[in-house]
């Protein structure tokens, strides 16, 4: 029995400490791969932003809150005033066409966020 | 009369444990997923024709990518979807860095998507611009 045990409570660890319980702040999604990208060793902080394409057009997730143009408008404004630069990791599928970047990429730039990073999968 | 000494031994009882940590087990493993981990990819949020420094000689090159991920660049085309295509576009990259390392200029470059330009090829373009060391880029 007792080696039956060892075994089990070893296997619980594993998936209790391997599991996410709680849901990343973020949609979950395939990303394109790229072989010049790092994984950061400590996690910036920064604003999460998410396009993904669906029948009626490109929808954006702040973090993982569905938003508008004026809802991110405000957001934006409101990060940039806590900071004096402010970093955006941008998300989106390998397949994601780049009209679906462009208006997002203007309200960044107009917003002056000029930290801008592509989130990846390293190859 | 003398009284026999007790020689009960505690016993622990592991059936509860048991029936606790394995349904537990079972959850685990059922609904734990191995976390893939997201890379940075830096991305310059520079806009075509926004020069940071005039005096600076600088040689501007368009390359304009295609809905297929292709490069043109100066009547030339490569296919970033394919190993052999970003091999060559990656070569020219450094070869253009080159020239203008040596003519004492900064090499630029002007990238033009189409509106239908998968995002894994805009990731393949940057991979590499990264590798043949050219900073400075635009988007539109």
């Amino acid at each position: 029995m007792a080696p039956m045990i060892d075994m089990v409570f070893l296997l619980l660890v594993f998936f209790m400490t391997v599991s996410t319980l709680a849901k990343d702040a973020r949609p979950d999604l395939e990303l394109a791969v790229s072989t010049s990208a790092a994984v950061p060793e400590e996690a910036p902080p920064r604003e999460v932003l998410t396009v993904i394409r669906e029948t009626e057009g490109y929808v954006w997730f702040w973090h993982n809150r569905r938003v508008d143009k004026d809802q991110l408008d405000k957001l934006m404004e409101k990060s940039m005033q806590d900071v004096d630069s402010l970093e955006i990791l941008l998300r989106g599928s390998p397949d994601l066409p780049w009209e679906g970047w462009k208006e997002l990429l203007q309200i960044c730039r107009e917003h002056g966020a000029s930290d801008l990073v592509f989130s990846t999968f390293e190859d | 009369m003398k009284r026999r000494a007790s020689i009960d031994t505690p016993e622990i009882q592991i059936a509860p444990m048991i029936d606790c940590v394995f349904p537990m087990l079972v959850f685990f493993m059922t609904t734990s997923s191995l976390e893939k981990s997201e890379a940075d990819l830096v991305f310059p949020a520079g806009q075509a024709g926004v020069v940071s420094d005039p005096l600076h000689a600088v040689d501007e090159q368009q390359l304009a990518i295609n809905e297929t991920g292709e490069v043109e660049w100066n009547g030339s085309r490569f296919s970033l979807m394919e190993t052999a295509g970003v091999s060559a576009f990656t070569g020219r990259l450094r070869a253009f860095q080159k020239t203008c390392e040596s003519a004492g200029s900064e090499a630029s470059l002007r990238l033009l998507p189409v509106d239908g330009t998968p995002h894994q090829a805009i990731v393949t373009l940057l991979d590499s611009i990264n590798e043949s060391a050219i900073e400075m880029i635009h988007f539109p």
